[in-house]
């Protein structure tokens, strides 16, 4: 069974490593790094969330078939 | 700021370099006059990839397609592999798979160890055109006189990734972003494998997930190794996750790997007299004075 509050905590891992792996790219400066790997894992985080609780919402209030 | 960037002619030859390279493995060196390289490269590349189809039976060919019209293949789409390009052509039509068109070779005790040898073998080529377009740099922007050369060129650099996340990076003093990215990368494969219970390392069952994470390069080709007798006995609750992170921490790794070598390449830039310092000390140079006339000599 696949627990929603794990894939929230596999969501938060995926967002900091992409948002490091970004944010050196980006930036050469430590501190620019460490405010740009926030900044940018947290975008992602969110904007995922947001994906997914539209989806969960189409899900159940819509395409669901009421009785 | 404005970072440095090569030179037009400069940047002609590295996308020469690179076409060579990814041709046959090797021949951008040769052509650069480089044979103790082009050798090295061109026999590690092939022997990898021979070996690997033998230990195979060829069943690599199995996950690739051919491409053309009609009845007439024109290219075979073979990734990895097909890095190594024109060896992969050739091989892909004189020797087909021993299964042809089947995927559970599981007669052939060596397929694991076969995948992971022509797939380093494509991986490789890739960045021998990396390696190659770091030595065009060095030999096409020359260093200024009084500046210290560089240890390392982009190319190696470059190739450093391979060899482990960030790598790339501590060789050029950024031990920080080394830091970062080792943990960010590494760290996002290694829950991958957790997910994936060690088993999401498999061509046969991943085809697609397993070219990403090949990218990886070689802490993915030993734990592939490592991981090729895992047997599942059912499917892991977590899989899909495993392999999303495995096959991004590949993806990521050539970002790093990108990133390193451009880092190199601005280091070296802005040591040489190119059209960067030039543009540099036109900003700080002060306007000449206008010379004084001569004096109209006297009439006799």
């Amino acid at each position: 069974m696949i627990s929603p509050w794990v894939m929230m905590l596999l969501l938060i891992c995926f967002s900091a490593s992409l948002g490091v792996v970004l944010s050196c790219y980006r930036d050469e400066e430590p501190a620019l790094i460490l405010r740009g790997a926030l900044r940018r894992g947290l975008n992602f985080f969110l904007a995922v969330l947001v994906l997914a609780l539209i989806a969960y919402w189409v899900s159940v209030g819509v395409l669901l078939p009421s009785g | 700021m404005t970072e440095p960037s090569p030179a037009k002619p400069t940047r002609e030859r590295i996308a020469a370099a690179v076409g060579w390279s990814l041709l046959i493995p090797g021949l951008a060196h040769f052509l650069a006059d480089r044979k103790r390289d082009a050798l090295i490269w061109f026999l590690t590349c092939q022997i990898l990839l021979v070996v690997g189809l033998t230990l195979a039976g060829n069943t690599q060919f199995d996950f690739g397609r051919p491409f053309g019209f009609g009845d007439s293949t024109l290219i075979w789409l073979q990734i990895p592999e097909g890095s190594n390009f024109l060896t992969t052509q050739i091989l892909a039509r004189v020797y087909p798979s021993v299964e042809i068109g089947g995927t559970t070779p599981e007669h052939l005790p060596w397929r694991h160890l076969g995948y992971l040898l022509s797939a380093a073998s494509g991986v490789l080529a890739m960045f021998c055109a990396a390696h190659a377009a770091g030595q065009t740099i060095v030999h096409s922007e020359i260093l200024h006189p009084a500046a210290e050369k560089p240890r390392w060129h982009p190319g190696q650099v470059a190739l450093a990734t391979l060899i482990f996340p960030g790598l790339g990076h501590w060789m050029t003093g950024r031990c920080f972003k080394a830091v970062a990215l080792a943990i960010a990368i590494f760290g996002l494969f290694f829950i991958g494998l957790l997910l994936g219970e060690f088993g999401d390392l498999d061509r046969q069952r991943h085809p697609y997930y397993w070219v990403g994470q090949m990218l990886l390069g070689l802490p993915a080709w030993l734990a592939s190794l490592a991981a090729s007798g895992v047997r599942y006995t059912g499917v892991p609750p977590y899989i899909d996750a495993g392999l999303l992170f495995t096959t991004s921490a590949g993806f990521f790794n050539v970002i790093a790997a990108l990133d390193a070598f451009h880092r190199a390449e601005t280091d070296w830039l802005s040591k040489t007299p190119g059209p960067y310092l030039a543009s540099q000390a036109k900003a700080v140079e002060p306007k000449p004075k206008p010379k004084p006339k001569p004096e109209a000599e006297a009439p006799a």
